[in-house]
């Protein structure tokens, strides 16, 4: 099974040749300033990622998030959570576009939707593991 | 829910590290055991009552263990 470092240094590093290949056969593609922007911020990201997980490696704690019955039940619970909170999230925009009283392109409403199923599913995980259980008893 | 995890564990000197590691899971989960915060599955119930040679039911008590006279049942031939 393969560790959590070496799967970042992995990410990481197919961040890395990505943007390179991207810069290289960029010439040769259209929306060639767009592609020039992807790559410059894949090989610093790619970057970021390496040294990261090493630094975490060197000075970190030793030990691996072992997945047991409670995080796995507390990731399913949080996962459905978050799901639903997204889906009320967009059904508020919808609303709030169909009123015309908000102008959103489509980027930014899937910038919304992933931000909101990122933090609440973060959020919610924190809070269930310190908790200890999905049900209060 | 109240277990007796603990008393079990310190029987057999052995820590919450070591008995997550027996076990197959992780240390808080041993902690939140101890605590009655969490309500473990039976395979784990079992893994654990395993792991300190007893059983679940003597591990695991429960509030309403002691059932009132009205909810006895009285078997008969």
């Amino acid at each position: 099974m393969m560790t959590t470092c070496r799967w970042k240094l992995l990410t990481g590093s197919c961040m890395i040749t990505i943007g390179v290949l991207l810069l290289l056969i960029c010439t040769w593609l259209p929306q060639f300033r767009k592609i020039v922007l992807l790559s410059g911020v894949l090989i610093p990201m790619g970057l970021v990622v390496i040294v990261l997980s090493l630094i975490t490696t060197r000075y970190g704690k030793k030990t691996e998030f072992v997945e047991d019955e409670r995080t796995l039940n507390i990731r399913a619970h949080t996962y459905m959570k978050a799901f639903s909170f997204s889906l009320l999230v967009v059904c508020v925009l919808f609303i709030l576009v169909w009123l015309k009283l908000l102008v959103i392109d489509a980027g930014m409403a899937l910038l919304v939707v992933f931000l909101t199923m990122g933090l609440s599913s973060s959020l919610l995980f924190w809070y269930y593991y310190r908790q200890g259980d999905i049900n209060k008893n | 829910m109240i277990t007796r995890i603990k008393e079990y564990r310190a029987r057999y000197s052995l820590t919450q590290e070591e008995l997550a590691k027996i076990v197959g899971v992780r240390r808080e989960t041993i902690v939140f055991l101890e605590q009655g915060k969490y309500n473990p599955s039976l395979k784990l119930a079992h893994d654990v009552a395993k792991a300190l040679h007893t059983t679940i039911d003597e591990l695991f008590i429960f509030d309403d263990d002691e059932p009132g006279p009205e909810s006895r049942v009285v078997l008969v031939d």
